[in-house]
């Protein structure tokens, strides 16, 4: 039936409003083939009733036919763009709080959106670039302390701080300058306990 | 079109299917199969807009927002499970009203919304949500929503006198790909 | 974090942050020379001379054990018993509350306890009447009408709370009442695409 490839994917796009799974593209490439097909379909139905070629054909079914026609692939498209929409929605919100793509995302991703966060990355850099002062991605949440008190939930290495540096192993807590690590607490590597 | 990238707008012109009386001199195509005028088909809304929109079909009201059902509504919509007889018994409602310009229907629907909003609101503020589970299942999905704002909003203020607002948070999003961290 | 769309809520933090400018008055314990920032400047302070400061200030100077906090005129058992009894008495209407009363008494109570006579008693009071006005404020939100809904007397807290679910419900059953024109509340983000990633 006409539309059921772009139902499923609109069945798809809801789930992913709750959880993100791997990128479609075998169902996303069969709904631009059906697309390309109707536009096929409809070219040979306009053919049909060229005045030119003056064959006697029932006006009127052709027309209909045109219209059911031309609705599944404007449903189509809006269906395609809606998936498409609301992952990269995603990702801009993954841009502006956490920073970059978590390893376990990398394989849920298409390529092209994976291009997409960098040069997306790259944009909002650019606009940043005049507030060198103002540290557009930090925490909204208003600061009390200066320092704050961290526990290491992932080892992350050694960090670099205004001070030296500083070597974050599993387990173990530190007292550390909030602008310092707050990129760390939203990614999840770091848990702010006082 | 604030609505074109909207999934839940999407997925309501999908809902139930309209039943689509052929006209005289109508004949549709889909999948091959000739359709007769005058017979009675289901389409989903969006094929049927736009084959009503040139006077290709005639629309009807499907059977859930039909006389009977209306009626029950105007006695006590309270009990109704919407979930079971539309999921998105608001919007596609809504779609239905102004596409078979039945402005009566939206009105009542706006009643019903109303009448129904104390207790979703009531629902969000109780902290025993388990027991609330039956009665969530039975919203349709825009309650659902208003259910859920109401009880984000709620919880945020327990949250933040039980002193719990005040620390950093891991970002919500990684919630949405992976499991909390261990 | 910053999100890609301004949200229609403010955070709790936020609130208690913004309420932090509010003028109490301390009873300094240590000889202190005028402090210099970026808002303003505050001090000397002589102790037993009273004082006033913005809030945050007095909370800083109250943990660095500087300084004692009177309580608010309105932070006390009498004043908030009476509002209690004056919510019971009007059931469709709010008493008449500081903006800010959620947020003040919550940083009083945590931080300067021991300034508050009875502040067990005053945290039971500010709950039970959070919980009346709550209540209140539900039965209000049920009654909305396209139209307009009117709640005088709610606090930031209150509203903020109720901000988010009334746009919504408002806007839908705006576009079911179409009669009464096409106005949807300018809400900062279309409430109708709501997803759950718009809220980071």
């Amino acid at each position: 039936m006409l539309g059921d490839t772009a139902y499923k994917l609109a069945q798809e796009t809801k789930r992913t409003q709750a959880h993100l799974t791997a990128y479609n593209e075998s169902l996303v490439e069969q709904l631009c083939r059906e697309t390309r097909h109707i536009f096929a379909q409809l070219e040979a139905l306009l053919q049909k009733v060229n005045p030119a070629l003056g064959r006697s054909v029932d006006t009127r079914a052709v027309a209909a036919q045109l219209a059911a026609l031309h609705a599944t692939a404007k449903r189509n498209k809006r269906c395609l763009l809606a998936y498409h929409h609301l992952r990269l929605q995603f990702l801009k919100s993954l841009f502006w709080s956490v920073g970059k793509i978590p390893d376990e995302l990398k394989p849920q991703l298409s390529p092209q959106e994976q291009d997409f966060f960098s040069h997306y990355a790259v944009l909002v850099s650019q606009y940043k670039h005049p507030f060198v002062d103002i540290d557009l991605n930090a925490s909204e949440l208003p600061p009390r302390d200066l320092f704050i008190e961290v526990r290491v939930l992932k080892d992350c290495g050694e960090i670099q701080l205004e001070k030296g540096s500083l070597l974050l192993t599993r387990n173990s807590q530190h007292h550390v300058k909030r602008s310092d690590v707050e990129h760390l607490i939203s990614q999840g590597l770091l848990q702010h306990i006082g | 079109m604030g609505d074109y990238y909207d999934i839940d707008d999407i997925l309501a012109d999908q809902q139930l299917n309209v039943d689509i009386p052929g006209l005289a001199t109508d004949e549709t195509r889909s999948n091959g199969d000739e359709l007769q005028a005058d017979t009675t088909i289901e389409l989903p809304l969006w094929m049927a807009e736009s084959l009503a929109a040139n006077d290709f079909v005639e629309l009807q009201l499907p059977r859930p927002y039909g006389s009977r059902m209306q009626r029950i509504l105007y006695a006590s919509c309270r009990n109704v499970n919407f979930h079971a007889l539309c999921p998105y018994f608001y919007k596609f409602g809504l779609k239905l009203s102004l596409a078979l310009d039945e402005p009566q229907l939206s009105e009542l629907l706006a009643d019903v919304y109303r009448q129904r909003l104390e207790l979703v609101l009531d629902a969000a503020q109780r902290s025993d949500a388990q027991n609330m589970v039956e009665f969530i299942s039975q919203l349709d999905e825009t309650e659902k929503q208003t259910y859920a704002i109401a009880k984000k909003s709620t919880q945020a203020v327990r949250q933040w006198q039980k002193g719990d607002a005040k620390l950093l948070q891991s970002a919500e999003i990684l919630t949405c790909f992976q499991s909390a961290p261990s | 974090m910053t999100s890609t769309k301004p949200t229609q809520q403010f955070t709790l933090p936020e609130l208690e942050f913004l309420a932090e400018d509010t003028p109490i008055t301390i009873i300094p314990t240590h000889r202190m020379d005028t402090l210099h920032f970026i808002s303003g400047s505050y001090g000397p302070f002589q102790p037993p001379a009273h004082i006033e400061v913005p809030l945050w200030l007095a909370r800083l100077l109250k943990t660095k054990r500087r300084c004692h906090i009177q309580a608010p005129t309105w932070l006390n058992c009498r004043f908030l018993e009476r509002k209690y009894d004056e919510e019971q008495r009007q059931p469709d209407r709010f008493s008449n509350l500081p903006y800010q009363y959620l947020e003040i008494a919550h940083v009083l109570v945590t931080c300067a306890e021991d300034d508050i006579p009875q502040s067990h008693t005053i945290k039971r009071l500010i709950q039970d009447l959070r919980e009346i006005r709550q209540s209140k404020a539900r039965a209000g939100l049920a009654a909305v009408n396209p139209v307009y809904l009117q709640m005088d007397h709610l606090g930031a807290v209150e509203l903020n709370e109720i901000r988010p679910v009334f746009c919504q419900a408002f806007n839908h059953l705006r576009k079911l009442e179409k009669d009464l024109g096409d106005y949807i509340v300018p809400s900062y983000e279309d409430t109708q695409s709501t997803t759950s990633y718009s809220n980071y």
